[in-house]
């Protein structure tokens, strides 16, 4: 037969569990507005039975755990969908930044070219005015100056990607290391049959800032979990971290190294993929066709030139307008100048007669031809800029699309884990009740107690 | 008998003030129903999905009725809130477009898993690039 301990020995776990119960509902209320929390539910079970023949009694309630409410697909989903962000926000704003470089006043190739070739129409008119013969050769230094200044930028936003790309990797290992720090806490807490709820937020956070970073493969094991970019490389195995490291590479750019081992290619996305893509293959294709432009452009012009006869009647072998860019054409929009300082030079004349403008006729009529990729200068120019502006336009729209879905997946994810005042309302009344009963039972037990004292008295 | 009263004119033919009016109201309700569209793409929302579509096609159907883009002849070009129109439902197409290349994505993967290891892992005939079989080419 159950004793009156027994009762209240019953009674009191009644009271502890609604106090842990309690508790968690105290502590959900608290972090309603915090980043990543996940709302904690009381687990309660009855507790092994005292079996007395022919009886069975029960022995109260135990609080086993507090569980933390998640959903490891939205989880995994919202990891996802942060890396996409992250890169497509590290590829726009490099992308804006090339943009405005080449929309902005200064430098302005496309008005350049077609200032030169208004200056030699008007040579045309006048051939042997030496002020219009100065005028062409301004506005030739002025289509290599601008060349220079584009190429200059897009070389000094490389440059400072590839600050980012340092940076990046920083960022990365000190939240490798941190995540590696609070897997040991888990598994301690998780091994000794605790709640790490708190610090699986924790965790999941940080995870969510290092998806934003680089791309992130989650693979979880017995209380613990490994990562890994999505090409394989071990950043975090249980509570060891692998730095990763940067390097010059071949091409003078930072490459990134994980053990010794290259991994720059590998890395596809996150803000680091994102600052790699635009670094290494978007700054780069808009380079190889200012270069091709460039080229196309000064090696046109000079075929004409040294076709002709200058001012004074020699023939202009040899005489380029502008100095000839390299064969492999790397590099010929950041070196692009002109070759002659004396006007005189200039072969506006095809046949060496004085007054022929022939030849400067040639040259403007250079303007509407197919020089490069079977467009001419100007056009071949503007294909470039509009390249540009619709690559920003694209992934300006992916971007908006990613925060979209990834503002989705926050909502569902919310609805499973986030805190709900109402709930939390009803669940305080429900334990405090239930603390309220137990507490009851107590003062009933002490009073029977009382009684059988009073007897034996 | 009284004389009929002219027929109205058609919106379009009128003054170019009217035809902007006309396509500004357009082009800002076609932005509208491509938002509401995309709404519908995130919450996976099928139904108001095809219902803003079909809204859509019936917008465009209305705007490629009107006349060519002034501009190009003797008409004034689009007044600046025309184009600041034309521009955002040039964007909200643009963000629709990358949602549903998403979903499409996501829709492969699932045709790939549900066909089994039977078939390969290349795009699905018929899309972009991609050449359908000829019939009794093959074997």
């Amino acid at each position: 037969m159950s004793s009156l301990n027994a009762s209240l020995a019953s009674a009191l776990s009644g009271l502890a569990a609604a106090q842990g119960a309690l508790a968690a509902t105290t502590n959900n209320v608290a972090n309603i507005n915090t980043p990543g929390y996940s709302r904690q539910v009381p687990i309660l079970e009855t507790g092994d039975p005292i079996v007395l023949d022919p009886l069975t009694f029960g022995t109260g309630v135990r609080l086993r755990t507090l569980e933390s409410i998640r959903n490891p697909i939205l989880e995994s989903q919202i990891q996802q969908e942060t890396q996409t962000q992250g890169e497509l926000s590290a590829l726009v704003s490099a992308l804006a930044q090339t943009q405005s470089n080449f929309t902005s006043t200064s430098g302005d190739i496309g008005g350049a070219i077609s200032k030169f070739f208004d200056s030699m129409n008007q040579l045309s008119t006048s051939p042997s005015d030496l002020s219009l013969r100065r005028n062409v050769l301004t506005a030739a230094g002025n289509v290599a100056t601008s060349f220079n200044l584009a190429s200059g930028h897009l070389i000094a936003q490389r440059t400072n990607l590839d600050q980012g790309v340092e940076q990046a990797v920083g960022e990365i290992n000190q939240l490798t290391g941190q995540i590696a720090q609070l897997n040991g806490q888990i598994a301690i807490l998780e091994n000794a049959g605790e709640s790490a709820g708190t610090f699986l937020d924790q965790r999941s956070q940080l995870i969510n800032r290092l998806s934003s970073l680089v791309d992130v493969s989650v693979i979880p094991s017995d209380n613990t979990i490994t990562l890994t970019t999505a090409s394989g490389t071990a950043l975090v195995a249980g509570q060891q971290n692998f730095s990763l490291s940067t390097g010059t590479g071949p091409s003078g750019v930072q490459h990134i190294f994980a053990q010794n081992s290259d991994i720059t290619a590998t890395i596809v996305s996150g803000q680091l993929g994102g600052i790699l893509a635009a670094r290494d293959q978007q700054i780069p294709g808009i380079a190889v066709q200012l270069d091709t432009l460039a080229a196309g452009l000064a090696n046109a012009v000079n075929q004409v030139q040294t076709a002709g006869y200058d001012l004074n009647g020699n023939p202009a072998t040899g005489v380029n307008l502008f100095n000839p860019p390299p064969a492999s054409l790397d590099g010929a929009a950041a070196n692009l100048t002109v070759a002659i300082t004396d006007p005189a030079l200039i072969a506006a004349s095809a046949d060496g007669t004085p007054g022929s403008n022939s030849n400067a006729e040639a040259m403007y009529a250079l303007r509407k031809q197919a020089l490069i990729a079977g467009q001419s200068a100007s056009d071949y120019y503007s294909t470039i800029v509009f390249n540009i502006g619709n690559s920003v336009a694209n992934s300006t729209a992916q971007q908006e699309a990613s925060s979209l879905v990834l503002q989705q997946l926050n909502n569902q994810r919310s609805a499973v884990s986030g805190v709900s005042l109402d709930e939390e309302a009803a669940n305080l009344m429900r334990f405090q009740q239930a603390y309220a009963a137990s507490a009851k039972v107590i003062a009933a037990i002490s009073s029977l107690m009382e009684v059988v004292i009073n007897m034996k008295s | 008998m009284a004389p009929l009263p002219p027929n109205p004119p058609e919106p379009w033919r009128s003054a170019p003030s009217e035809l902007s009016r006309l396509y500004l109201q357009l082009l800002r309700e076609l932005a509208d129903r491509v938002e509401s569209s995309t709404q519908a793409v995130v919450s996976g929302d099928v139904a108001r999905l095809e219902a803003g579509t079909a809204e859509q096609c019936r917008l465009w159907q209305k705007i490629v009725s009107l006349p060519p883009e002034p501009g190009h002849g003797a008409d004034p070009a689009w007044p600046p809130e025309v184009v600041d129109a034309q521009q955002r439902l040039l964007h909200l197409g643009r963000v629709q477009r990358a949602l549903l290349r998403r979903s499409q994505q996501c829709l492969r993967a699932v045709c790939n898993l549900l066909a089994g290891p039977h078939s390969g892992y290349a795009p699905m005939a018929g899309e972009a690039g991609v050449e359908l079989h000829p019939a009794g080419k093959e074997g």
